[in-house]
């Protein structure tokens, strides 16, 4: 392989900078994306299964194509408060570069987040 | 440099290993029945060694932890086996460490969580969650 036939320096960067940038646009006037919906999602390959599972005219256009640029740039675990120790580390995923938790105070429900960018925060609904 | 400047070998490196840590940490379940107290492990989860020392000491003054248990903690540091962070509720994301991929969490409070960044997975075997039940 030639030097000009590698692009993997220039592939992932420049795919969270658009994925963000295509994301600002359509998160305007205050949209997020439910944690809950990714979480659900992340059990599938392809977000149009998830979709199609879930039953058609549940998710608004906005909504599949924000879970489309986020299912690859996000990683969600969620455990309840008396299994985190157990629910340590069998899963987890070693690619991604941010992480964050959040504990709900009203069911003891624990929701880790793992970013491949950490402006993909803002774009996450704050349901915890 | 002659042979007589080589200290390198009373270091005994062989003993600065995880597995030794391991079986330190195994010794310690058989002789007291715990594994290493999670809400203490920050003492030894810190990147300067001085600052790790320090604490240790302050804590073995303290009866915090006992000599057995300082003794891991020093070695814990010194391979830099732990990170340890505290998250609660509307937080910014913490840079996962390079060299610490894996993680379990701890339910320190109602709102706060110990974020527990460990070398190897096996490394959550040798933490004791129950003070925090």
């Amino acid at each position: 392989m030639s030097d000009l036939d590698d692009v993997s320096e220039f592939s992932r960067p420049g795919h969270v900078d658009a994925a963000i940038r295509r994301l600002q646009g359509l998160m305007r006037r205050g949209r997020k994306v439910s944690l809950i919906n990714l979480l659900a999602a992340q059990g599938y390959d392809d977000i149009k299964d998830f979709v199609t599972e879930m039953g058609e005219g549940v998710f608004k256009p906005w909504e599949i194509e924000a879970l489309t640029l986020l299912h690859p740039l996000v990683f969600i675990a969620s455990f309840p408060s008396d299994e985190l120790d157990a629910s340590a580390i069998a899963n987890t995923p070693t690619e991604y570069e941010y992480f964050t938790c959040c504990v709900d105070t009203d069911t003891g429900e624990v929701t880790s987040v793992f970013l491949k960018d950490r402006r993909l925060l803002q774009f996450l609904g704050s349901n915890y | 440099m002659s042979d007589f400047d080589d200290v390198s070998e009373f270091e005994n490196p062989k003993y600065f290993t995880i597995e030794n840590f391991y079986s330190m940490v195994e010794q310690l379940v058989e002789e007291t029945g715990h594994a290493l107290d999670v809400t203490t492990l920050a003492f030894a989860a810190v990147t300067s060694a001085e600052e790790c020392l320090e604490n240790c000491n302050d804590a073995l003054q303290h009866k915090v932890i006992t000599k057995q248990e300082y003794d891991i903690y020093l070695l814990a540091n010194r391979l830099g086996l732990f990170e340890v962070t505290s998250s609660s509720n509307s937080i910014d994301p913490v840079s996962v460490p390079p060299n610490k991929p894996y993680f379990c969490l701890a339910n320190v409070y109602a709102n706060e969580i110990l974020i527990i960044f460990m070398k190897d997975k096996e490394l959550s075997d040798c933490l004791d969650f129950s003070a925090l039940a």
